[in-house]
C-alpha cells in the first residue's frame, strides 16, 4: 500500500481497478443534509469551511485538484452556482476549463449527482466514488476502489476512529436501476474501509485552526498555496508587508493580504486572500478568511474571522461584530484604502522582518 | 474609614452600540456625578459591543476614578469578554465572574489601608467580645 495521500499517485498503474470516476459534491450550507456533521459551521454567506479559501485554497478545490492528479478519467464537480462562483472568483481559476470537471448549477445538487451517475455509468464506469465537500481527508483513492473490489461488495464508506466519512465508492453495476443516489447513500448498508491518514473534518472554527496549524507545523500534507520565504513563513504573490510589521513563524499570508505598520502576525496564524490587518494590530493564532479587514489597534486572538463574523475558538462562540471600524468586509479587488489591487501585486519579501523561530502553540 | 455609598449594579444592554450607548449614558449619568461613585456593570447580558460601546465604557471608568470611585465589570458574557479582549480593554478593568462578587470587592478592606504595625497573625479565639456576647 502507498503512503496515504489523497492524490499524488497514478491510477493508470493500477490496472486492475477497472474504469472509475469521481464526484465531488458541494452542497449548500442551507442543505440539511443527512450527512453533514450535526454542527456544520455556517457562514454568513451560507458556505461551510470547506468552501473557503485555507492556506490559499479551498479544501474543496484541492479534493478536485488531487482526484484530477491521481489520474482519474472522469471527474464531476456538482455544486450549487454560489459555491462555483466563489471557486472561480476566489482561486481565479475555473474548474471547467479541462472540460473534465463540471458544474451544475441547482440549488439542490443530488438529482443532478442522479444524473451524472448515470452518465457515467452509461460511458463505462464501473466504479464511482462520491465525495461530499466537508471534511479534509488524506487518503488513497486507489486502495478505496481496490478495497471495493476485493471485498466484491456493492458499496464502500471511508471512516476513521471518530466515525464514518462522507466519502463512498459505489459498484455501478450493482446500483439499483432509477434510484436517487442520495437515497442509496442513505440506505444501504457499506462495508467500512478505515482511513489511516490525516482527517479533520472541519466542523468547527477549532478545527480550522488545527488544520492551518497542523498544515504550517507539517502535520499533514495540505501545503499553504505560496513561497516559503522564510522558514515557516508562506507568503502568496501580491500580499503586502509593511517594513515595521512584523511576521512570526509560523504564518501565511494569501495574495494581496496587507499588513499595516506595528502589526505582528503570528503563532499560525493565516491572512488569506485580499485581507487587510490595520496599524498595530496583534494577529495571534487566528485566521483572517479572504476579504476581511481587521482594524487598528486590535488584539486578535484563537479566533477565525470572516467579515464582520468572529468564531473564537477559546469560547466556542461565533458573532456578528457590527463596528466596521474593528472588523469588516472589503469589496473584492479593491483595498479599503481604495487602491484597486491586481491578481499579482508587489511581494516586499525583503522587507518582511520575519523571525524563523518557530512558536507554535497548540 | 472612607466615606462612601452604596455600591450600585447596572445592567448593561444586549447591544452595547451607539443608540444603546445614549440610553445607557442618561442612567449612569447621574450616579458617575455623585462622590466616590462605586458601580458595577453587569454584563451578562450582553451579546454585542461596537465602537461607541468600549469607548463608553472607558468614559464611564474614567469618570468614576476622576471622582476618586471605580467601575467594575462583572459576570462578562463570552461575547463581551472577547470584544475587550480584541480591542484591547480588558485588562484596564476590574472583571468579576458574578455581580455579588464585584460588590463585595469594593467593601474588601484594601491591602494598604492596614496599618503597617497590625499583627500579621491571627489570635488564636478571634474576637473575644463577640464570642462572650453569643455565649
Amino acid at each position: 500500500m502507498g503512503k496515504p495521500i489523497f492524490g499524488f499517485f497514478d491510477l493508470k498503474k493500477r490496472g486492475s481497478l477497472g474504469v472509475v470516476g469521481a464526484i465531488v459534491v458541494g452542497e449548500s450550507g442551507e442543505s440539511k443534509d443527512a450527512f453533514a456533521p450535526a454542527a456544520l459551521p455556517q457562514l454568513s454567506n451560507q458556505r461551510g469551511f470547506a468552501r473557503v479559501e485555507l492556506l490559499g485554497r479551498s479544501v474543496l478545490d484541492r479534493t478536485v485538484d488531487s482526484l484530477k492528479a491521481a489520474g482519474l478519467p472522469s471527474v464531476s464537480l456538482i455544486t450549487p452556482d454560489l459555491i462555483t462562483q466563489d471557486l472561480i472568483t476566489h482561486e481565479g481559476r475555473a474548474h471547467k476549463r479541462d472540460g473534465k470537471v463540471r458544474s451544475l448549477d441547482a440549488s439542490d445538487v443530488w438529482p443532478d449527482v442522479t444524473q451524472e451517475t448515470t452518465t457515467m455509468r452509461e460511458q463505462g464506469v464501473e466504479a464511482l466514488l462520491i465525495a461530499v465537500a466537508g471534511p479534509y481527508v488524506e487518503f488513497h483513492p486507489g486502495d478505496m476502489f481496490q478495497f471495493q473490489r476485493e471485498q466484491g461488495v456493492p458499496i464502500v464508506r471511508a471512516c476513521d476512529d471518530s466515525g464514518d466519512l462522507p466519502i463512498w465508492v459505489v459498484a455501478l453495476e450493482q446500483l439499483p436501476d432509477g434510484i436517487e443516489v442520495k437515497s442509496y447513500l442513505e440506505t444501504a448498508n457499506p462495508a467500512a474501509f478505515p482511513v489511516a491518514g490525516y482527517v479533520n473534518r472541519l466542523e468547527n472554527a477549532a478545527e480550522v485552526r488545527r488544520l492551518v496549524c497542523d498544515s504550517l507545523s507539517g502535520q499533514c500534507r495540505l501545503r499553504p498555496a505560496g513561497f516559503e520565504v522564510k522558514p515557516g513563513i508562506w507568503i502568496a504573490p501580491g500580499a503586502q508587508v509593511e517594513r515595521n510589521a512584523r511576521v512570526v513563524a509560523p504564518a501565511f499570508l494569501g495574495s494581496g493580504a496587507t499588513v499595516a505598520d506595528q502589526c505582528l502576525i503570528t503563532r499560525g496564524t493565516n491572512l488569506e486572500a485580499n485581507s487587510q490587518v490595520d496599524y498595530g494590530t496583534v494577529v495571534e493564532d487566528s485566521s483572517v478568511l479572504s476579504n476581511t479587514y481587521v482594524g487598528i489597534g486590535l488584539d486578535l486572538s484563537h479566533s477565525v474571522v470572516d467579515g464582520i463574523e468572529l468564531m473564537n475558538t477559546r469560547y466556542g462562540i461565533k458573532f456578528n461584530v457590527s463596528d466596521p471600524a474593528i472588523l469588516g468586509r472589503i469589496q473584492e479587488n479593491r483595498s479599503r484604502f481604495g487602491a484597486t489591487r491586481g491578481s499579482i501585486g508587489n511581494v516586499e519579501l525583503g522587507a518582511v522582518p520575519v523571525s524563523s523561530q518557530r512558536t507554535m502553540r497548540r | 474609614m472612607l466615606a462612601s455609598g452604596p455600591v450600585i449594579v447596572m445592567q448593561v444592554p444586549e447591544q452595547l452600540n451607539s443608540e444603546e450607548v445614549r440610553n445607557f449614558l442618561q442612567e449612569v449619568g447621574p450616579l458617575l456625578e455623585s462622590n466616590r461613585p462605586r458601580i458595577v456593570f453587569d454584563c451578562s447580558q450582553v451579546r454585542s459591543i461596537d465602537g461607541a460601546g468600549v469607548e463608553m465604557l472607558l468614559d464611564c471608568l474614567e469618570e468614576a476614578l476622576k471622582r476618586d470611585g471605580d467601575l467594575k465589570l462583572a459576570a462578562l458574557s463570552p461575547e463581551a469578554e472577547v470584544m475587550l479582549e480584541l480591542t484591547r480593554v480588558a485588562r484596564v478593568f476590574e472583571t468579576f465572574s458574578s455581580s455579588d462578587e464585584a460588590v463585595r470587592s469594593f467593601n474588601a478592606i484594601p491591602a494598604d489601608a492596614l496599618a503597617q504595625d497590625a499583627p500579621w497573625y491571627t489570635p488564636a479565639f478571634g474576637n473575644l467580645g463577640a464570642l462572650k456576647q453569643a455565649s
